[in-house]
C-alpha cells in the first residue's frame, strides 16, 4: 500500500516562470522574481501541504500547514497585484482548502487515498454481514419519535453507539493502511463504505435530534 | 466585499513616510445596526473608540423621519417623532434591507407606512410624502455617522468598513454595500459584526483559542465560532436568525401593556408609545427586580394615570421561549465545527439584548462558562471595524487574515421542488465544487440552473439566487447527456455558476447577482443626489418630480385631444382644457404639493374622457371579426 502511494508524489521538476521568464523550481513563488506561481497541475492534495499520503497524518502539523499557505497565498494579500495574480491565488486558495477538507476529516481522507492508490469502482460488492446491522440499526432509528419527551436521551444514546462503530473503522482502516491483515484495496473500500455508512448514520440522527430541540425546523 | 483600496503588505516595499501621521488615511469603522447605529476610529493613543456627536452621544439611533416638506431627520429627533408621526417615521429600517415585499410583510406584521414593489422587486417605503428605498433610508443614517466623523478627524473620509450580520445573504450585503454609495462612503470591507467583535477582544488583550461570538441585536441573532490564533481568524462555523432579536422582547412587553388596556387594534401612535416604553422597562429589568411604569392613554400621548406594574420574573416567563430559540441555533454551529462546548476559551457577548439577565443565565448554562463583557456589548462590534479599517486603509500593516466560511448551503433545484446541496454552509471559501446532472426527457436540448441558498429541503423555501439556461445540449435519450454544474466562490463570498455539457463542450455561466439589488442606473441617479443635494434639496427634488409628472399628464391630454377629441361636445372639451390650465399654472409655482394635488384633480375631472377613449377602442379591435375570434 505505502510503495503505491508513494508512486504518486510529484517530483519538484524546474518550470518557467509566467511572469520574469526565469526558471524556478515549482513552489509558491518564483524563486528570481518573487512572483506567485501556479499550482502545480496534478499534484496530489497530500503534496500540497508537503505531507507524505497516509491515512494517519499528524493533524497539529496539517493544520499548521493549512494556515502557513494561507497566510501567504489568500487573495487578501493579492487584492493591489494583476488579474493574473489575483487568479492564481483564487486558484491556490481553493485547492488548499479542498485539500483541507479532504486530509482533516477520515472518511474523505480515507476515499481520496483509495483513489490515488488506482482504486475506482463505483460502489464495493454487497456487504452480507454488515447488511444485516445496517438493518438493526435503521430499526432502531424508526422507533425513535423525535416530539417524544425522551427523544433526546434515545437520540444521544443511539449517537454514543454509533460513534462507537464509526471510531472502530477508523481504527481498522488505519490498521489496514498500514499493512495488517488484509490490506488489499478491495478489503480497504469494504471498511470505507461501512465507514462513510456510519457517518451518514450519525447525520441522519444530528437532523432528528435537531428537531427534537426546535419542533419549528 | 471587494476590497477598494490597495493593502499595503508587510515586506512588499511599504516606503517609511508612508506611516506618518501625515498620509495616514482617514477611516472608520461603521456599525449600521437595527436599532443603533455608531462610527468608531482609532484614537491618538491608537486605541479604537466610537465617536460622539456635539451632545456628546455616541449611539445613533438607526431611524429616519421624512417631514412633510421634504425634510429628513436621522436619529434622536427621528426617534422622538415615532409615536407622533409612526407613518413618516422609518425604525429598524436593517430589516428591510435586500428584502421584498411580501417576506417583509410575512415577517413583520402591521406596519404603519404602506410598501409598495419598485423595479426589480426592490421595496420602496411610502413614509408619509417621501417615497423611499431601504437603502436611501440606510443611506441617511451613514451620511449622518460620515459628516460626524469627518467633523472629528477633520476632513473628508477616505474609507469605511462597515459591518454586517455574518448571517445576511448576498442581496442584503449588496443592499448595504448600496447604501453606503449613495451616502458617499468608500467601503473598504463588509465585515461580518462577529468577526469584528472578536477583533476588539483578539487585538486588544491578545486572546487565543476558540471563541463562540454570541450576538443578540435589536433585529438580528449570530452566532460564530472563530479560532483565533496570531495573524489569523478562521471562522469555524456560523449559524443565526435574521428576524429574531432585541425587538422582540420589547414587542412581548408591549403585547402584554396592550392586553392590560384591553385594546386590540392600537393605532400606530400608540404602537410607538409603548415600543418606546417597553425598551425603557427591559432596561431596567436588567438592573432591579420589577418596574412600575405609567399605562399610556388610548386618546393622547400623555399617560393615562393608571400604574402597572411587571417583575423582572415575569418578564423572564415571557420571552423565554424566545431567547430559547438561540439555543439550538448555537447547538448546530457547534456541531459543524465538530467541537463541544468546553473545548472553547470563551463566549463574547454583543449586542444590547444581551444585557437582559435571562440571556447571560441561559448562554453561560449551555457553553457551561460565564460569558466575556469586558467591553461594551453596544459599542463593540464598531470598535472592532475601526480596527480593521486602519488594517484595510494601510494605516497598520495587514497582521491580521480572515478566513471565511460559506454562511447557507449554495444549492441547486432539481426535479420535484428538491435543494440539492452543492457547496454545504460553513465551507472555507474560496471554494469551488462541482456536480454532474443529466436530462430528464428524450431529445432535451436545454437545462433551467435555479440558483438557490438556504438549509430548507425544498428549494421553493430556500432564497433564489439566480436563474439561467443551458441551450444548444445535443439531443439524446433521457439520462445520456452529462451536464457539469460548478459553483465557485470567491474570498469575497461572491459565487459564479457554470453549467458544462461534457460531451460538446457547450457552456454557460453566470455571476450571481442579488435578486433585490438596484440597477446601476437607480445607483448612479441616488449618487448624483447625494452629492448635489444636501439637507433640504429634497424638497427641490421632490418639486422637479412633480413638474416631471405633470408635464407627461399634460402631454398625453394634448394627444388625446388630437386623436379623440371628436369624442367630447364643445363644453366637454372646454372642462378638459381649463383642467390643463390649471395644472399648467401649478407647474409654474414651487411648491410640489400643489402640482401633485392637480394632477389628482385633473385626472378625476378627464375620467369620463378616458372611459370613452377606452370604449373608442374596444370596438376598433372588435370591428370587422368574426364572433368566433373571441370565443
Amino acid at each position: 500500500m505505502r510503495r503505491i502511494l508513494q508512486g504518486v508524489m510529484i517530483a519538484n521538476a524546474p518550470m518557467l516562470c509566467w511572469s520574469c521568464r526565469g526558471p524556478t523550481p515549482a513552489g509558491l513563488f518564483c524563486a528570481t522574481c518573487r512572483t506567485i506561481l501556479p499550482p502545480v497541475a496534478g499534484e496530489d492534495l497530500f503534496g500540497l501541504f508537503d505531507i507524505a499520503p497516509t491515512f494517519e497524518p499528524d493533524l497539529t502539523i496539517l493544520e499548521k500547514r493549512y494556515r502557513d499557505l494561507q497566510k501567504q497565498l489568500h487573495p487578501d494579500f493579492f487584492a493591489h497585484c494583476s488579474g493574473t495574480e489575483r487568479r492564481l491565488s483564487l486558484e491556490w486558495t481553493t485547492r488548499i482548502n479542498e485539500a483541507w477538507q479532504t486530509m482533516s476529516d477520515p472518511v474523505t481522507r480515507a476515499g481520496y487515498l483509495l483513489r490515488l492508490a488506482g482504486w475506482h469502482a463505483e460502489r464495493p460488492a454487497v456487504d452480507p454481514e454488515f447488511l444485516e446491522e445496517v438493518m438493526e440499526l435503521r430499526e432502531a432509528l424508526e422507533e425513535v419519535d423525535p416530539r417524544a419527551p425522551d427523544a433526546i436521551s434515545r437520540l444521544m444514546s443511539l449517537k454514543t453507539a454509533a460513534r462507537i462503530r464509526l471510531e472502530f473503522e477508523i481504527t481498522r482502516i488505519g490498521e489496514l493502511f498500514r499493512g495488517n491483515g488484509d490490506s488489499s484495496l478491495g478489503e480497504i473500500a469494504k471498511h470505507v463504505d461501512r465507514m462513510r455508512y456510519h457517518r451518514r448514520y450519525l447525520e441522519e440522527l444530528d437532523r432528528l435530534e435537531d428537531r427534537a430541540f426546535d419542533p419549528d425546523m | 466585499m471587494d476590497i477598494l483600496l490597495e493593502i499595503t503588505e508587510p515586506g512588499q516595499s511599504p516606503l517609511p513616510h508612508e506611516n506618518t501621521p501625515r498620509s495616514r488615511k482617514r477611516v472608520v469603522g461603521i456599525d449600521l445596526g437595527t436599532t443603533f447605529s455608531l462610527v468608531a476610529a482609532i484614537g491618538l493613543d491608537g486605541l479604537p473608540l466610537c465617536i460622539p456627536d456635539e451632545n456628546g452621544t455616541q449611539a445613533l439611533p438607526s431611524v429616519v423621519h421624512y417631514g412633510p416638506k421634504g425634510s429628513v431627520l436621522v436619529g434622536w429627533p427621528a426617534r422622538d417623532l415615532l409615536v407622533q408621526h409612526p407613518e413618516s417615521t422609518i425604525a429598524s429600517v436593517k430589516r428591510y434591507m435586500g428584502r421584498g415585499v411580501a417576506e417583509i410583510r410575512a415577517r413583520s406584521g402591521t406596519l404603519p407606512y404602506t410598501l409598495e414593489a419598485g423595479e426589480g422587486g426592490m421595496v420602496r417605503i411610502l413614509a408619509g410624502k417621501a417615497k423611499v428605498s431601504p437603502v436611501e433610508v440606510s443611506a441617511e443614517i451613514l451620511k449622518r455617522l460620515k459628516a460626524r466623523a469627518e467633523e472629528a478627524l477633520g476632513g473628508k473620509l477616505q474609507g469605511a468598513v462597515i459591518t454586517v450580520p455574518a448571517y445576511f445573504d448576498d442581496a442584503q450585503r449588496q443592499a448595504t454595500k448600496d447604501a453606503a454609495r449613495v451616502a458617499g462612503l468608500e467601503v473598504l470591507r463588509l465585515l461580518n459584526e462577529p468577526t469584528a467583535a472578536a477583533l476588539a477582544y483578539g487585538l486588544d488583550r491578545g486572546h487565543e483559542g476558540l471563541y463562540a461570538i454570541y450576538d443578540l441585536g435589536g433585529g438580528t441573532f449570530d452566532i460564530s465560532l472563530l479560532k483565533l490564533e496570531k495573524g489569523l481568524f478562521q471562522v469555524m462555523a456560523t449559524g443565526g436568525d435574521s428576524a429574531l432579536g432585541g425587538d422582540d422582547l420589547d414587542q412581548w412587553i408591549v403585547d402584554r401593556v396592550l392586553a392590560r388596556m384591553a385594546i386590540t387594534q392600537p393605532d400606530p401612535g400608540l404602537i410607538q408609545a409603548c415600543r418606546k416604553l417597553a425598551r425603557e422597562i427591559k432596561e431596567q429589568l436588567s438592573d432591579t427586580e420589577s418596574v412600575t411604569f405609567d399605562v399610556p392613554d388610548t386618546a393622547s400621548n400623555s399617560n393615562s394615570g393608571t400604574k402597572d406594574l411587571l417583575t423582572r420574573t415575569a418578564f423572564e416567563q415571557g420571552i423565554r421561549d424566545l431567547v430559547w430559540r438561540t439555543i439550538p441555533i448555537c447547538r448546530r454551529v457547534l456541531k459543524d465545527a465538530g467541537v463541544s462546548p468546553d473545548s472553547l476559551q470563551g463566549v463574547v457577548l454583543v449586542g444590547g439584548s444581551t444585557r437582559v439577565p435571562l440571556v447571560r443565565r441561559m448562554v453561560a448554562e449551555f457553553f457551561g462558562r460565564e460569558p466575556l463583557v469586558d467591553l461594551d456589548p453596544d459599542q463593540v462590534v464598531a470598535l472592532g471595524a475601526a480596527h480593521q479599517a486602519e488594517v484595510l486603509g494601510g494605516n497598520e500593516p495587514a497582521e491580521m487574515l480572515l478566513l471565511d466560511v460559506t454562511p447557507l448551503s449554495l444549492g441547486i433545484e432539481t426535479m420535484g421542488d428538491l435543494m440539492e446541496k452543492i457547496v454545504p454552509r460553513n465551507t472555507p471559501i474560496p471554494t469551488a465544487r462541482a456536480q454532474e446532472f443529466t436530462t430528464f426527457k428524450d431529445g432535451q436540448t436545454a437545462m433551467a440552473i435555479h440558483v438557490v441558498q438556504g438549509e430548507r429541503e425544498l428549494a421553493s423555501q430556500c432564497r433564489s439566487l439566480a436563474r439561467f439556461e443551458l441551450r444548444g445540449i445535443p439531443s439524446m435519450t433521457a439520462g445520456a447527456a452529462r451536464i457539469r454544474v460548478t459553483y465557485q466562490v470567491d474570498a469575497d463570498g461572491l459565487l459564479t455558476v457554470a453549467a458544462r455539457e461534457e460531451t460538446t463542450g457547450v457552456e454557460q455561466s453566470i455571476a450571481v447577482k442579488p435578486s433585490y439589488g438596484l440597477t446601476d442606473d437607480e445607483i448612479a441617479d441616488m449618487l448624483r443626489d447625494a452629492m448635489r443635494h444636501g439637507e433640504d434639496d429634497m424638497r427641490a427634488r421632490l418639486l422637479n418630480e412633480a413638474r416631471v409628472e405633470a408635464n407627461r399628464v399634460l402631454a398625453a391630454a394634448e394627444a388625446a385631444l388630437r386623436e379623440d377629441g371628436d369624442l367630447l361636445n364643445e363644453a366637454e372639451t372646454q372642462r378638459v382644457k381649463s383642467a390643463m390650465v390649471s395644472l399648467l399654472e401649478a407647474t409654474q409655482g414651487e411648491v410640489a404639493e400643489a402640482i401633485n394635488e392637480r394632477v389628482t384633480q385633473m385626472d378625476v375631472q378627464t375620467r369620463f374622457f378616458a372611459q370613452r377613449r377606452m370604449d373608442r377602442s374596444l370596438q376598433k379591435v372588435m370591428t370587422g371579426r368574426k364572433v368566433d375570434d373571441f370565443a
